[in-house]
């Protein structure tokens, strides 16, 4: 990542690069508009929020941008590449990442290998070289061993590399589903409400991780979070969005001034 | 310790208690070799020799069906067809077209699993369990052509003419020479497939079992996966079904029925759904049951046949699934460990309620 986004990204996000970009996105559920001609841009090395009251729209916005549900409208530009009509695991090798809601392991299989899961889009070797076990797909199979326990070490779970995932308790588990995200190398990585269901530590020291992926793996960050200590705290910029609209955007400071943001979150500490 | 072994290369202290620890796989795998091999040396009896070929071929379909259901999560309920496939393509290209034996065995393979493919193509392009359904009316299909094709493929008589395999000027006639063919192929199977399960290829169709969405957002190819194991799966059970043709000589439309894809399904069930390993013990163990009962249920029941069989199949797959999900040895496996861990834990238990008291 560049130094000065690293420094400086609340000023001078507008120089930065642009890494992701969503233009007038649209996605209808029979009658309701779920995403409403919503716009907004990512710039590198940045943490941006997106936040909103419940049922605004916010994980089917991610769900567009993953290319888990399909555009009824506008397109999606990241990285160079326009993703309408990708499917996930072609969005997934470009560089994008995300966790879930409510966690998404696989639950049949020990932590290790669902982080290793991870190293699919970054590694080839297929049936053939599997069933053969090539010297190559050996190697390769070495190389996703090492790196996907150097990403449960950056998590912090690589004494529970061999536990099956579907034993371990929600926070772990959410940190499992992270370590098995940032395998895949993403340059853009989405992150669906992390902070719910954790402790007040486990919040600080989710805290300081994402600052850490950001700040020394240049990972930009794009977060969903109805903590707004979190989020306040972290994000350097936010896009606050209602029934699927776009009504505020700006730092954190401005977001909290603004009028129709306090409207929508009436009675809401924010 | 044998990584010591290797760094400092002295293989006189080579500790095999150590080795077969960190090759489970490979250890069981020449454990299972070397019993196959001297087997006929106690089964002696011919009737005997031929249930171990069966059970050959059963193992085929069953690793096959195991890594599509048990692994990826894609029910088949036509794998009978396959295996039909793999017999009547071999029977049909030696008895009509008199090709070889090999050349035919690898291009019932290549149709066959073309055919798989194209039925895998549509398909998977649905969510949900669709596969089911299409390889339900494939049965039907696959029956009515073979009944009604008489020009080709015999009717209900059956293909008959089909030459014995042969390897080289070596014809394979005896019992034991189908034993060893068998096995050799079914343990290159076995390999492959275990080679697949513990790989990058193997996660992949687990984490598709566990969480599609999960594994398409972290860059698997759910539906191209999908699609190369149900192929794979249908080359396995052709190239049982073209030892079966050559094992027999006669190829008929009932070795092919709905009921046996059912059966194979049973198979799977009791071995366990995601276990290699398990899909042999169900395949051996179905079959000696299958065996058994055809020779018990007619003296029980007067006048039962096939129907009283397949009641007594259905009747084991509704309580394995509704007791152990997984399979019957992963759940006896899970019983035992669970157990284990009770008893373990029993001494600590009066101290933790100690505890808990107020």
């Amino acid at each position: 990542m560049s130094v000065q986004a690293a420094v400086a990204p609340r000023t001078a996000q507008k120089s930065a690069q642009v890494v992701l970009e969503a233009r007038r996105i649209h996605k209808v559920f029979g009658g309701l508009v779920a995403v409403n001609n919503l716009s907004f841009t990512v710039y590198e090395g940045e943490i941006l929020a997106i936040i909103g009251p419940n049922g605004a729209g916010k994980t089917t916005v991610f769900n567009l941008l993953t290319g888990v549900l399909p555009l009824d409208g506008g397109e999606i530009i990241f990285r160079g590449h326009r993703l309408n009509g990708l499917p996930p695991h072609a969005i997934a090798r470009l560089g994008m990442a995300r966790t879930f809601q409510n966690v998404h392991l696989f639950d049949n299989m020990t932590v290790l290998e669902n982080v290793m899961v991870g190293r699919h889009p970054r590694s080839r070797y297929g049936f053939l070289e599997a069933a053969l076990r090539v010297p190559w797909a050996r190697r390769e199979e070495q190389e996703i061993r090492e790196h996907s326990t150097a990403c449960l070490e950056l998590v912090g779970m690589a004494d529970l590399a061999d536990e099956l995932a579907g034993n371990l308790p929600f926070g772990q588990q959410r940190l499992v589903e992270l370590a098995r995200a940032l395998a895949t190398e993403p340059a853009c990585l989405l992150l669906d409400e992390p902070a719910s269901g954790l402790s007040h530590q486990e919040v600080a020291a989710l805290d300081a991780l994402i600052r850490r992926l950001r700040d020394e793996q240049g990972i930009t960050i794009l977060l969903i979070e109805h903590d707004m200590h979190l989020v306040m705290g972290i994000a350097d910029r936010v896009v606050v969005i209602n029934y699927g609209e776009k009504i505020a955007e700006g730092t954190p400071e401005e977001v909290q001034a603004d009028e129709r943001v306090i409207a929508a979150y009436l009675g809401e500490d924010l | 310790m044998s990584t010591v072994n290797r760094k400092t290369g002295l293989p006189g202290r080579f500790q095999l208690a150590d080795w077969i620890t960190h090759h489970q796989n490979l250890a069981a795998f020449l454990a299972l070799a070397a019993m196959l091999a001297i087997l006929p040396l106690w089964v002696t009896n011919n009737y005997q020799r031929s249930i171990l070929v069966f059970i050959g071929f059963n193992t085929m379909l069953t690793v096959g069906l195991s890594l599509l259901m048990g692994y990826t999560g894609q029910i088949s309920l036509g794998h009978a067809v396959f295996f039909g496939c793999g017999a009547y393509i071999t029977g049909l290209l030696t008895a009509r077209y008199n090709w070889s034996p090999w050349p035919a065995i690898v291009a019932a393979a290549v149709l066959t699993g073309l055919l798989a493919y194209l039925v895998g193509v549509p398909i998977f392009k649905l969510r949900g369990h669709y596969l089911a359904m299409a390889t339900l009316g494939l049965n039907i299909i696959f029956e009515t052509v073979v009944v009604t094709e008489t020009g080709w493929t015999g009717g209900s008589n059956g293909l008959l003419g089909i030459p014995r395999l042969s390897i080289g000027p070596w014809v394979l006639k005896s019992e034991l020479s189908y034993y060893y063919v068998t096995w050799a192929m079914t343990l290159a199977i076995l390999a492959v497939s275990l080679n697949i399960v513990n790989s990058r290829v193997g996660r992949a169709l687990r984490a598709i079992h566990a969480s599609e969405l999960a594994a398409g957002t972290m860059g698997v190819e759910v539906d191209a996966f999908k699609l190369k194991v149900l192929t794979l799966s249908a080359v396995y059970a052709s190239l049982a079904g073209s030892l079966f043709a050559f094992y027999l000589q006669i190829v008929t439309p009932s070795s092919f029925s709905f009921i046996f894809s059912i059966e194979l399904v049973v198979m799977v069930a009791v071995g366990g759904l995601s276990s290699i390993w398990g899909a042999i013990f169900g395949a051996a163990s179905v079959t000696l049951l299958g065996e058994a009962l055809r020779n018990i249920m007619p003296r029980l029941v007067r006048g039962a046949s096939a129907e009283a069989e397949l009641l007594a199949f259905g009747l084991i797959l509704v309580i394995i699934m509704i007791f152990m999900p997984d399979g019957l040895t992963a759940g006896v496996a899970k019983r035992l460990r669970a157990r284990r861990q009770a008893r373990r834990e029993a001494p600590g238990r009066t101290e933790q309620s100690a505890d808990a008291m107020p």
